[in-house]
């Protein structure tokens, strides 16, 4: 059959893969441009710190401001055990527990996890607001109080926001995986030995999953030391400030302080790191609880009418940390003077009027959609060439790469602003980019890859090799083989990577915050811009505009067959 | 083997290293146009490891590998061609059908990746899914098969290019009994038809034998033996693979007389069983007697003969047409089947005749 083409021995294809010095060059382009991507802007900001002389100084000895904003990002941080805690008991009653109307519920938790920050915490701020929250407003007039019972711009305020909106979604989002791919049969064997349900769950599902627990706590923590939206938004105003407001607030000095927000950052990065090493040997070591069963044998544990509380008492959960905060925001948009329904006209549409009638808005709405989509985009086919490079290739120091393409998971989105900033600032070929959207797509491409690298290699992992080998045998090379089987076949992960790549692209507002000028404002900046400068019923339209989109991609997605909840 | 007896694929020397392990050590065997050749052996004995070299999907670390007289590979001289441009087929054990396509896609596949024409596509693809009997599958999903069709499909995609050599990895084996037996069948038929040259990896002995013109018993990374299916299992050249293809029923034996190649052997457990047979092992020797259950005449009563050894039933059980028994006999153990016109009980006496002719010797 040889007219059908097999070639003879001649100089190897360079993507055949096989090619010992193939492989070496191969190798050598993935690690470069890793390195160039995720390595520099952080090689960038350890270097920026030493530039100015008096940085380091600063922030050891003289600045009260950084210690303190180490000290309350560590204090927020520290709700991450709670979260897991109370994210891993929702989690397990939603899967293991028949309750009716579960699927809304989690889906709920999701839609939780996926709006904006600032939308939320504006609604929070409409309701819990010292002076003008309604429902101080309403307790103070109900029981005649002289003072306002809740407080917004406070601890308790950034821990209850982050809490409800952010940290136990995500607890539920990800522990939900560990605890449906848990073999039920480890249960069973427990019950057949004697042991009650109760006993079963403290003596055998706890010990078993409290890896995934731990696992999820340490994550929290990470998160939590990045975060930035709640707190710029509740505590600046309250001179709380945590390091990464701290350093928004540096950046924005007049004139800009960036050596010393370079140094507080390479403090925060080297901690980081450490805590991500610990995070990576851990799951490493203990990931035997979740790669047993399939989840069909787990037993469901019926209580009866009880099932119909559980279910209310959900529902009022989710109407609590969702719609209510929504349903404020909303109101927000649309009322004179917020909280006051006595006016001769409380509603009106002039904030609305006002923020469309802004020359910055409908660029920020195209922004906003082509940093999502652009991000999503690209993002889906560089993870899933670089996934497939390090997972099924043979190419050089893979290791390596790796390594640097799950670097910017402990880099807060701040720090990867400022040295992204710098790196085009003082780059001169790079300049040109300043202001453009290509770079804000650029950062949440590289802030999303260490997630959708390893949702991919995860995928990959699950392709069996020979659907591979066979394609091969067949005579198709490697490309081809990737383009025709291993793509094909990675299409519900890819999907499921895009939608999480453009929901971060929409959400996201730290990573871009820097790097955004007028001509690339997108939405998410737009409204910190609003909310910074008091306008917090502007900021609440286009909050409402944001979290919208959100929902709809969401929704969308689920449509298409999506399973929210099984991504991880 | 057919005419001209033309080597298609030529092995010499290969050798595959995994770390410390030695997984293939140094093999050498031809395979000619035509030809059936079966590597048989233990699971970890290197032949999938041998397969997949030849294949292209594993790199050798030492050694050569001819196809159609083209080196394809040969780490020593920097020379692999990979698996895309060998033009052999390869059916997996797990048959590896694309979920994502057809029953058609999946096989048009390897012509797509030859840029043959659309009509030709066509056409082939109808005419291979034909001789595999897919014929009304050919529009059906991939993931909607049973297994038995799944194996067809891997078959028809392997053989649709008209490959140099077709692959078998143990491609029955996760076949329920009946299945296995009806696919040996068809695939002894096609082979038969199309003339196809294929290289089998199987630890089935029963496949081997029965599909194979010659097999090649393999064990830790060695070719043991190389021969026509009744060589193998009548002139074994190892207890190894005497031992492995058929049954054996061995007894402890020791070498009393020689003369040249004759020799007098003694079972060490009964020493009035008397065997005259042929063996290299010096006097004296102890030697394992080795000894197919075919080649034993089973009597009612105790031994009338020196080459007879005397057996108790120890345990039966009813097999419809036969009882399979378990009887202790000279210090052994031994399965046997026994006719049912003999009186058998468990405690019963029975006498075993070995063929003097029959046994083997191998040292201990």
């Amino acid at each position: 059959m040889a007219e059908l083409g097999v070639a003879d021995i001649g100089p190897r294809g360079w993507l055949g893969g096989r090619h010992k010095s193939s492989r070496l060059v191969w190798g050598l382009i993935l690690l470069a441009a890793a390195a160039t991507v995720t390595l520099g802007p952080i090689l960038v900001v350890i270097d920026g710190s030493f530039d100015d002389e008096g940085a380091w100084r600063s922030i050891i000895y003289e600045s009260g401001h950084a210690h303190s904003a180490l000290g309350y990002s560590v204090l927020f941080a520290a709700r991450a055990p709670f979260a897991a805690l109370t994210g891993f008991f929702i989690a397990w009653l939603l899967i293991r527990v028949p309750i009716p109307g579960r699927g809304f519920i989690e889906f709920m938790f999701w839609i939780a996890f996926f709006l904006p920050l600032i939308p939320v915490t504006l609604g929070w701020m409409l309701i819990l607001d010292d002076h003008n929250g309604l429902l101080n407003i309403w307790l103070k007039d109900w029981f005649a109080l002289e003072q306002s019972i809740f407080e917004v711009n406070s601890i308790a305020g950034i821990f209850w926001v982050h809490m409800t909106a952010s940290s136990v979604p995500v607890m539920i989002i990800l522990l939900g995986p560990a605890i449906r791919q848990m073999d039920g049969t480890l249960e069973d064997a427990g019950r057949i030995c004697g042991s009650g349900a109760l006993q079963v769950f403290r003596r055998i599902t706890l010990p078993l999953l409290v890896p995934a627990l731990l696992t999820g706590t340490i994550l929290g923590f990470i998160r939590g030391l990045e975060a930035f939206e709640v707190e710029q938004l509740l505590g600046a105003p309250a001179q709380i400030y945590v390091y990464s407001t701290h350093v928004y607030a540096l950046v924005n000095w007049e004139p800009p302080r960036l050596g010393e927000a370079m140094a507080l950052s390479t403090v925060v990065l080297f901690a980081l790191l450490v805590l991500a090493l610990i995070y990576q040997r851990y799951t490493a070591a203990h990931s035997y609880a979740t790669i047993t069963g399939s989840g069909l044998s787990l037993r469901q544990f019926s209580i009866g009418r009880w099932r119909w509380v559980l279910s209310a008492v959900f529902f009022l959960v989710i109407a609590v940390i969702v719609f209510v905060p929504m349903a404020f925001l909303v109101l927000g948009t649309s009322m004179t003077l917020f909280g006051f329904f006595d006016l001769d006209e409380p509603f009106t549409w002039e904030y609305w009027r006002i923020v469309v009638g802004d020359t910055n808005f409908v660029p920020a709405i195209i922004n906003t959609l082509i940093l999502g989509l652009g991000a999503a985009a690209i993002g889906v086919f560089v993870y899933a060439g670089l996934a497939y490079a390090i997972q099924r290739t043979r190419v050089a120091m893979r290791p390596a790469t790796d390594f640097l393409v799950w670097l910017p998971w402990c880099v807060p989105g701040i720090l990867l602003g400022v040295g992204l900033l710098t790196l085009v600032l003082f780059t001169p070929l790079l300049t040109p980019f300043y202001g453009s959207i290509g770079l804000l797509i650029f950062a949440i491409t590289v802030a999303q890859l260490p997630l959708g690298v390893s949702i991919m290699k995860n995928s990959i992992s699950q392709i069996g090799i020979e659907l591979e080998h066979a394609s091969q045998v067949c005579g198709a090379a490697r490309l081809q083989t990737f383009r025709r089987i291993v793509l094909p076949l990675m299409k519900p992960i890819l999907i499921s990577v895009f939608v999480l790549v453009a929901i971060a692209g929409i959400r996201d507002v730290s990573t871009v915050l820097l790097l955004a000028q007028p001509s690339s404002l997108p939405l998410s900046v737009l409204m910190l811009e609003y909310a910074n400068n008091g306008d917090v019923e502007m900021a609440a339209c286009v909050g409402v505009v944001t979290a919208a989109m959100v929902v709809i991609v969401a929704i969308v997605a689920r449509r298409f067959g999506l399973q929210i909840g099984q991504a991880r | 083997m057919s005419d001209g007896n033309s080597v298609l694929l030529s092995v010499r020397g290969l050798l595959k290293r995994y770390g410390e392990t030695v997984a293939v050590d140094r093999i050498d065997f031809d395979l000619f146009q035509g030809e059936v050749l079966t590597l048989l052996g233990h699971s970890g004995c290197g032949k999938s490891t041998t397969l997949r070299m030849a294949a292209g999907l594993e790199e050798p670390d030492g050694g050569e590998i001819q196809l159609r007289g083209k080196i394809v590979a040969a780490p020593e001289r920097g020379i692999f061609v990979p698996a895309e441009r060998r033009n052999v087929g390869l059916v997996f054990q797990s048959y590896a059908v694309w979920p994502h396509m057809t029953v058609g896609e999946n096989v048009a596949y390897p012509l797509q990746v030859r840029r043959l024409g659309r009509t030709e596509i066509e056409r082939r693809v109808k005419e291979i899914c034909d001789v595999v009997g897919l014929g009304q599958l050919v529009s059906r999903s991939a993931i909607a098969l049973s297994g038995g069709q799944q194996q067809r499909v891997a078959l028809a995609r392997a053989l649709v290019y008209e490959p140099d050599v077709l692959l078998l990895d143990e491609p029955f084996s996760n076949l329920d009994a009946k299945l296995r037996e009806e696919m040996r069948f068809q695939l002894h038929e096609l082979q038969v038809r199309l003339g196809t040259t294929i290289l089998y990896v199987t630890h089935d002995q029963i496949e081997a034998l029965s599909l194979s013109h010659r097999v090649a018993v393999m064990r830790d990374g060695i070719i043991e033996q190389v021969g026509v299916p009744l060589d193998i299992y009548e002139n074994p050249s190892s207890y190894f693979v005497q031992d492995f293809v058929g049954r054996t029923i061995v007894f402890d034996g020791e070498v009393i007389a020689r003369n040249g190649e004759s020799a007098t052997v003694r079972l060490v457990q009964a020493p009035s069983t008397i065997l005259e047979t042929t063996t290299s092992e010096p006097l004296s020797a102890r030697v394992k007697v080795a000894v197919r259950p075919e080649d034993i005449t089973v009597a009612d009563g105790h031994v009338a003969s020196v080459s007879a050894v005397e057996a108790t039933i120890l345990d039966l059980a009813y097999g419809g047409d036969h009882y399979d028994c378990m009887v202790a006999a000279a210090g052994a153990e031994v399965a046997l089947r026994l006719a049912k016109t003999l009186p058998v009980e468990p405690g019963a006496t029975l006498s075993l005749h070995l063929d003097p002719g029959k046994i083997k010797v191998w040292p201990s």
